[in-house]
């Protein structure tokens, strides 16, 4: 895919792994602009796209419904590429994708106080869970 | 194609700051960043998410989703969204237009950090969609 980084992460169904994509001008943008905190969270995605505590379904907007949201506290924050400190207390991190797997957004959110790893209302923001590992069922 | 892992590997940001504004066609959303803070996102309404500062809760940046259907709602009010690129500003019009119940309160500090920023985005991306 041209114009395109690459990055395994398990397959949104919980069988096997899936490729996703980010669009390469979209990093080098925040990287260019000196926005350090958004290019280091960037570090965050390969862990979370591997381990997600859930996968969401569905975003409630138009031409969304099909994309894919996969959240989980990462195991530590980069500050810069040498240099991490466990995440932020109440902080979930999400990795925000539509259909073909093409990554547009990548952040910290607010944790769901009742559920680790899930994003703050997210029994109203997605449309449904797709997976979500053992320990939440 | 590059790996990601190998991107950030020979990728490094630079050292000054400056707001970045830019559509991802993948979301369709325009995402507006005008403080470097590390933050976090608060989603205020379906088509209006903020990032607030993980230092002082203070506002540093949006995302507005739903770009094509602003675009066709800024038409059809006779607001020129066709050209090469758009002043920011231009898009929070267009999101009060489109959006069911708008969330007001943070559009005028929006506005300010838009305009101060001289903040544009390129439609030539946004009409090819």
């Amino acid at each position: 895919m041209p114009g395109h980084t690459s990055v395994r992460g398990m397959n949104p169904s919980g069988r096997g792994k899936a490729t996703f994509y980010i669009e390469t001008s979209v990093m080098d943008e925040y990287a260019d602009a000196g926005f350090a905190s958004k290019f280091f969270d960037l570090y965050c995605v390969p862990e979370v796209l591997v381990y997600p505590t859930v996968v969401f379904q569905g975003l409630t907007r138009e031409d969304q419904a099909q994309s894919l949201c996969y959240a989980a506290i990462p195991s530590k924050r980069y500050l810069d590429a040498d240099t991490t400190v466990p995440p932020i207390p109440d902080r979930t991190f999400a990795v925000y994708m539509n259909k073909e797997l093409k990554i547009f957004d990548w952040r910290w959110e607010k944790s769901d106080p009742e559920k680790d790893g899930y994003p703050e209302k997210w029994q109203t923001r997605y449309e449904k869970i797709v997976w979500q590992a053992l320990k939440n069922i | 194609m590059a790996s990601l892992k190998k991107y950030l590997e020979r990728k490094k940001p630079a050292k000054i700051f400056r707001p970045v504004s830019q559509y991802i066609a993948a979301g369709d959303c325009f995402i507006f960043h005008f403080k470097p803070d590390p933050s976090y996102a608060e989603r205020l309404d379906d088509q209006l998410t903020i990032y607030r500062s993980e230092e002082n809760g203070d506002l540093t940046g949006c995302e507005i989703k739903g770009i094509k259907c602003i675009l066709k709602r800024l038409g059809d009010f006779g607001i020129p969204s066709q050209e090469k690129s758009v002043d920011v500003r231009v898009l929070f019009v267009g999101y009060g237009l489109s959006a069911l119940e708008p969330t007001k309160w943070p559009m005028e500090e929006l506005r300010q950090a838009a305009e101060k920023a001289n903040a544009r985005v390129d439609t030539g991306e946004l009409v090819a969609v």
